[in-house]
Formats: C-alpha cells, sequence, structure tokens
C-alpha cells in the first residue's frame, strides 16, 4: 500500500484500525528486532515495542510527513529504548557497566536466545558497546540501515555515524579475536 | 570446533542471522494486543479536572477542614493573653527581689533603731541554701535589669 494512502486512512477514524493493522504487519518485525537486540529481555522488547505503537497510533495526526513514516517509527523506538536504558540504570543506582553486565547475563541465560557460541560472542562484543554506538552498529550490520535514514532517526551527522560504525566495528573485531 | 571458532571471528565471516526467538504467533497476536491498548489508553485519556475521583476528594477535604474548625476547640493562646502572663511573672520576681534584697534591710535598720532582738534572715538557713538563693536571685535581677529592657 502507498504510504500517502496509508497515511490518510490511520487519520480518518473509520479506517484507522484496519490501516493500523497494516502498518504494524510492515513494521513490527523490523522494529521488535531492533528494540530486542538493544534489551536483549524478550518481555522488555514486547513492552517497548507495544509502547512505540501505541504512541504512533496516538500521534499519527502530529505526524508531517517530512520523513519516510517507518523512519518515524524508527525513531520512537529508539527513544523509547533509549528511556528504558536510562530508566532502568536510574532504578538501580549503579555505574553503566553493571546493566550491560545483566543484559550480557540474559544472553547466556534467555531461553529465547538460540544462536551458538560465537553468535553468544558476537553479542556480548557488542553490549560492550555505548548506547548510541550500539544502536548504530545493530542498525548498519543487522538491519542494513542507510546512513541517511540513520541520520534522521538519531539525529547525528551521516560522517559522525560513519565513524562511529567504523569504530564499533573495530572494536568488536577487536573482541571476537581475542582469547 | 576450536578451529571453527577462530575461522569465523571475524565480523565478515560470520552469517548475519537473528539468533533472538519469539514466542509462536508472537507477530500475528501483536497487532490486536496494541489496539486494545489503544482503545484503553483511548477511553482513559480525559482531562484531570473533569475526572469524578478529583471532585470527590476535594469535597471530602473541604468537609473535613469544616469538621476540624467547628469541632477541634480553639486552644492556642492569644498574644495578649501572653503579655498578661508575662507581665504577672515579671512582677512576681521583682516583688520577690524586693522582698528579699531590699526589704531585709529595711526592716533590719528599723529593728536595730527599735532595740528589737532579732535574727537577721541568712543565719536561718545553711550556706548551701544562701548559694542556691543567691543564684536564684542573680539569675532574677539578670532577667529583669538586662534580659528584659536591654532588648
Amino acid at each position: 500500500m502507498n504510504e500517502d494512502v496509508l497515511i490518510q486512512q490511520l487519520r480518518c477514524e473509520n479506517s484507522r484500525n484496519f490501516a493500523f493493522r497494516q502498518l504494524m504487519q510492515q513494521e513490527q518485525e523490523k522494529t521488535y528486532r531492533l528494540i530486542r537486540r538493544m534489551v536483549i529481555d524478550h518481555d522488555d522488547a514486547n513492552d517497548l515495542t507495544q509502547a512505540t505503537f501505541i504512541k504512533v497510533f496516538e500521534k499519527i495526526n502530529e505526524f508531517e510527513g517530512k520523513s519516510k513514516l517507518s523512519t518515524w517509527i524508527y525513531r520512537i523506538a529508539v527513544n523509547e529504548t533509549l528511556n528504558f536504558l536510562r530508566h532502568k540504570r536510574r532504578k538501580l543506582f549503579v555505574p553503566i557497566v553493571d546493566v550491560e553486565r545483566q543484559l550480557s547475563n540474559k544472553i547466556d541465560t534467555g531461553s529465547n536466545f538460540t544462536g551458538d557460541e560465537i553468535e553468544k560472542k558476537l553479542q556480548k562484543a557488542i553490549l560492550t558497546l555505548p548506547e548510541k554506538q550500539r544502536l548504530v552498529f545493530n542498525m548498519r550490520y543487522y538491519e542494513s540501515v542507510k546512513y541517511e535514514e540513520m541520520s534522521e532517526i538519531l539525529g547525528t551527522s551521516v560522517g559522525a555515524l560513519k565513524a562511529s560504525y567504523h569504530i564499533a566495528e573495530e572494536k568488536v573485531e577487536r573482541i571476537l579475536k581475542s582469547d | 570446533m576450536k578451529n571453527e571458532t577462530k575461522m569465523s571471528t571475524s565480523l565478515s565471516n560470520m552469517p548475519r542471522k537473528n539468533a533472538f526467538n519469539v514466542p509462536n504467533g508472537y507477530f500475528e497476536e501483536l497487532p490486536t494486543a496494541v489496539l486494545a491498548k489503544c482503545s484503553v489508553s483511548k477511553v482513559k485519556k480525559e482531562h484531570f479536572l473533569v475526572s469524578k475521583p478529583l471532585w470527590w476528594s476535594v469535597a471530602a477535604c473541604g468537609l473535613l477542614l469544616l469538621g476540624i474548625w467547628f469541632v477541634v476547640p480553639n486552644t492556642a493562646p492569644s498574644s495578649s493573653s501572653l503579655l498578661a502572663e508575662h507581665d504577672f511573672y515579671v512582677a512576681e520576681i521583682w516583688s520577690d527581689y524586693l522582698a528579699q534584697r531590699v526589704c531585709p534591710f529595711i526592716i533590719e535598720e528599723e529593728l536595730f533603731a527599735s532595740n528589737i532582738e532579732f535574727t537577721p534572715f541568712w543565719e536561718e538557713f545553711t550556706p548551701e541554701e544562701l548559694w542556691a538563693y543567691d543564684d536564684f536571685l542573680t539569675y532574677a535581677e539578670f532577667y529583669l535589669f538586662y534580659d528584659f529592657y536591654d532588648y
């Protein structure tokens, strides 16, 4: 379905629910996976995905159409995820490393992670990256999001994003090659 | 196994697979779950000034305040009664001071003049009692002449 038609339907009371289901079918998986890679736990990812789409549903009239609808949804998802992680950090009153260690433990103990040892090592290496760098790495490496789109989502210049991805990639490689 | 791990521990060699699984039928049920929550939040979204619990709590607080105002007696002393009490104590200390410090000497002089036998008042007390009494009078003096008048 054409994006403009979808937006019009989302803004119309009668067709809203139908259009919203269409939109969710298009975007839910990508959005969920982005969130899941950041928070690791399925229940947290589920809550954040639902919160993202509830916001999309409520704020669709405020969408100005300056970017693609998917970019806008991604932006909401990123904000929700970063807020969640910050809140978790504040709640625990512990330094950054401990939250990341907690997430790393979830990779080992979580029942919904089916990756092999190498995949586990990769995920743990990604968890050592700073939050924004981790976002950039996940978007680029797993979802192949273009730098231009990433720039709109994160509000950072393309050059900075390229540099950030390059640094992240090097760090992950270094960790993977160690021991 | 170790060789296999070493061979593939480079990002370029690794397959970009998704190792995070979701429960069966999760993505099929997600739109319904989200839409259900959207309709709930839509119903809930009323302005806080319109909400009934707010007005009930305001009314209850008002009634409680009225009850306190009428039922509980006003026991706090007024400033005029406090002043009167202060004056009474000052007068009491002052009269005590006059009676014990000034008057005995007047009375003693009168007694000397009339040649009547008398025992000086300080001889009726033990030295400890006199010291304690002197301390009290010094305090009273300080209170009357410094604390009260100087401020």
